[in-house]
């Protein structure tokens, strides 16, 4: 194989990520903050004693399993928030963030701190999933954009 | 097979699409990557036929409102394969000696 062939070969591959990014998916608001609200119930759900914390556990559960399904059928295609590549430091860093305000609503809960406390700890999930969500998407459309194999 | 790090089955573009494209999901339905490639179901069942056989794709099918569809990921083996391949090229492309493999 020589030079030309081989760029040519390069070039067929930022092509291919390249049509993905323009006719892969394109996440409305709307399935931002539906994950957004997800995670804040299931952060919420552990600032309660059962059964809410179960039905709020397990209806957060559910609408995840929805999104999949949904995201299946309406884009032809899953894309783990796990994976590698660049997006997985925002990934790592919302989960961090995420069982840290889950341990917060645990205090919250063993020391009978107010409902307040509890939605506003919920609420500070609810931003921080929001904003990994977002940024997540942005890095995984220029990851593609630039077409790195 | 390969030579020099160049995968004489990745060696095709369509596979090398195919497999450029699976690099960057969790899995993708047949009729996305028929859509992306802009090749016929026939094509496109052949090369993915072959990856399969070879280990580096896996294919699934699964019934969904009430229409059967085949999902594709890429294996371990295809994204090692799919990674010294493009390192072949790259290497090719320096106008270096293709790393030896």
């Amino acid at each position: 194989m020589d030079p030309i062939e081989a760029q040519a070969a390069l070039d067929s591959i930022s092509a291919a990520q390249r049509e993905f990014a323009a006719r892969g998916p394109k996440y409305p608001l709307w399935r931002h903050v539906a994950f957004a609200a997800v995670m804040g119930a299931i952060v919420l759900s552990q600032g309660f004693g059962p059964p809410l914390q179960i039905l709020l556990f397990v209806f957060a559960m559910a609408a995840v399993a929805w999104l999949v399904a949904e995201d299946r059928r309406r884009y032809g295609v899953f894309v783990s928030g796990y994976r590698k590549g660049r997006t997985l430091g925002v990934t790592l860093l919302m989960v961090v963030l995420l069982l840290a305000a889950m341990g917060a609503e645990i205090h919250a809960r063993v020391n009978g701190l107010s409902l307040a406390v509890k939605w506003g700890i919920a609420g500070g999930a609810f931003v921080v999933a929001l904003a990994a969500s977002l940024l997540w998407t942005r890095i995984y459309d220029r990851e593609l954009q630039n077409g790195a194999a | 097979m390969t030579m020099d790090g160049i995968d004489m089955l990745l060696h095709a573009p369509a596979r090398l699409q195919i497999a450029a494209l699976l690099a960057k999901v969790t899995e993708m339905e047949f009729a996305k990557l028929r859509e992306l490639l802009k090749v016929s179901d026939s094509v496109l069942s052949k090369h993915l036929a072959a990856l399969s056989d070879a280990g580096y794709v896996a294919l699934r099918k699964a019934a969904e409102g009430g229409r059967q569809r085949t999902w594709a990921s890429l294996t371990r083996a295809g994204t090692r394969a799919l990674d010294r391949h493009v390192a072949a090229l790259r290497a090719i492309v320096a106008d270096l000696p293709a790393a030896a493999e």
